[in-house]
């Protein structure tokens, strides 16, 4: 059985149905990447993962053992790195990183050695002043370390970096792939690019289920098509013979012909594109594929 | 109990910073000074406010009993309003912010949540009010020195009804949880409804209110000690089932 397995989730919220009948399972030590658009449920199915909500049917089950609604045992082996970590301000991050050690229950000796640890991997060693005068970016890395306080063996991220800068949305990924040695990596967002750097396999959810997955070590998606990049006039010359769609401003997109039948076209014309490129499918065109 | 102590100490540390224990400490030193003052002095103001008048009226002097009239009436509005505004959100800033999900999700009991900021309230309410009614005592020992029957019994009174607003407090907090007003109100609420049970003399002496209406009836003698033991009870047993129902509602309440 992988870290955290799924069976048939429900939920629904004054009638409405949020998730329906969703199946997931994830494996030791991946990323796995959980995307699907705002209000899809990834935040509702995290939160009933961690017990912060009851689930309208299914099961879930945290390394082999079943989630309870309120307080779960299941929760030692889970960090949970929430979009917006709220913290209490009037500490520092050591006072605060402390206080989440002594409530795992956590022993002296380890406790300032693993505080250590964290604090130099998210790079607020030394950082004494208080939480509230932190910015975003510090809140999150802060998040992360206390999130990781207990070395949980599943690390559950709802939307890490949508509210951080690009340098910021850098560093979080950085350390989400270093902690991968020792933990498996939950991450929810619907910032494909992030899941594209980063994620080992990919959920997509839509309607309430995970419509698809792919395994992104297997490499590329599969073809786009071949773009080509031509004026008004060069595209009335091949329009007839080359089946092609618009893709936006002056690109279009040939599917059905090889890249050779594309060449004696344009050649036969004259025709000289400003450019002509074999594409292959992003992850948010797989995306939009199974979500339309 | 191991996660018990460190969130204790987080509370004291919280309230500590952000200065509210040191204004509840202010604040019921100032009525404990305050009241046997005022007592003191206020013959002397009525009598002048009568000189001007043109009023001859014979104004007695204060007691003791007056200095305690005084500072019961502070304490038993003032000092439990001013406590419930600044420790009335102790929890319902909690959800309003989300500061708990870090610390349940990493196996905090929610029991201990409810347990220990019931115990913390306790203490700084105990805290503050000792403070308060040894300073009103010595103050009211220096300017008159008269001794009184059942003063221990009759500041227990009041105590015992600051747990009971304790219990009320995070009771309605778990209820409402994030609004700070629903819980003022429900607070307020639950006076009004024991004032107007109260109208009922079978009731009203075993009532919570009971214990804030009749401190210094019972320094006067106009009632028993025995008088005043059921509703003591009532009030510590009611105490006790609101923070039992907090601990059994937080449990069942979602974290969004």
């Amino acid at each position: 059985m992988g870290i955290l397995k799924i069976e048939g989730l429900k939920k629904a919220f004054n009638q409405k149905t949020v998730i329906e009948a969703l199946n997931l399972e994830v494996t030791q030590n991946e990323i796995y990447g959980f995307i699907g658009s705002n209000g899809a449920g990834k935040t509702t199915t995290m939160k009933m993962v961690l017990g912060l909500l009851k689930s309208d049917g299914g099961e879930i089950y945290v390394c082999g053992e079943k989630v309870r609604f309120g307080d779960t045992p299941t929760n030692r082996h889970v960090g949970y790195l929430p979009d917006v970590p709220e913290f209490y301000t009037y500490m520092n991050a050591e006072e605060y990183l402390k206080l989440c050690a002594d409530i795992t229950q956590m022993g002296k000796a380890e406790q300032r050695e693993r505080i250590d640890e964290l604090l130099t991997l998210v790079g607020l060693h030394g950082e004494k002043s208080r939480i509230r005068n932190y910015s975003r970016g510090m809140k999150q890395r802060l998040g992360i370390a206390q999130a990781l306080i207990h070395r949980p063996k599943l690390l559950i991220c709802d939307e890490p970096t949508s509210a951080l800068d690009p340098k910021g949305r850098m560093e979080i990924l950085k350390i989400l792939k270093e902690i991968t040695k020792e933990t498996t990596v939950i991450f929810s967002t619907h910032i494909l690019g992030d899941v594209e750097r980063i994620c080992d396999r990919v959920g997509i959810l839509y309607d309430g289920k995970i419509v698809k997955e792919i395994d992104m070590s297997r490499g590329p998606l599969g073809e786009k098509g071949i773009v080509v990049e031509l004026d008004q006039e060069a595209y009335g010359k091949v329009a007839p013979l080359l089946e092609m769609h618009h893709a936006g401003g002056s690109e279009y997109i040939i599917e059905n012909h090889s890249l050779r039948e594309i060449y004696n076209v344009l050649h036969k014309h004259e025709v000289y594109p400003e450019r002509i490129v074999k594409e292959r499918k992003s992850l948010e065109d797989v995306y939009l594929e199974v979500t339309t | 109990m191991n996660q018990m102590l460190p969130l204790f100490k987080k509370e004291f540390i919280e309230s500590w910073r952000n200065f509210k224990f040191a204004a509840i400490l202010i604040v019921f030193a100032i009525i404990g000074i305050l009241s046997p003052f005022t007592a003191l002095i206020l013959p002397d103001i009525l009598g002048m406010v009568m000189d001007d008048s043109g009023i001859t009226v014979e104004i007695p002097e204060s007691t003791t009993l007056d200095s305690y009239m005084q500072f019961f009436s502070n304490m038993n509005q003032m000092g439990l309003v001013i406590f419930v505004i600044v420790f009335g959100s102790i929890l319902t800033h909690e959800f309003s912010r989300n500061t708990l999900v870090n610390l349940v999700t990493k196996g905090l009991k929610r029991t201990n949540v409810i347990v220990v900021k019931a115990l913390f309230l306790m203490l700084v309410w105990t805290i503050g009010y000792a403070l308060s009614a040894l300073v009103a005592y010595m103050y009211t020992i220096y300017y008159w020195d008269e001794p009184v029957d059942h003063l221990v019994l009759a500041f227990a009174m009041t105590w015992v009804y600051g747990l009971f607003i304790i219990s009320l407090i995070l009771l309605a907090s778990t209820l409402f949880t994030n609004s700070f007003i629903a819980v003022l109100f429900s607070v307020v609420a639950a006076v009004i409804v024991m004032l107007m049970a109260g109208i009922h003399p079978d009731a009203a002496a075993y009532l919570p209110q009971y214990l804030i209406g009749n401190n210094v009836g019972l320094l006067a003698g106009e009632i028993d000690p025995e008088d005043v033991l059921g509703s003591m009870a009532i009030t510590a047993v009611l105490s006790l089932v609101f923070i039992l129902l907090a601990i059994i509602r937080f449990k069942k309440v979602p974290m969004n």
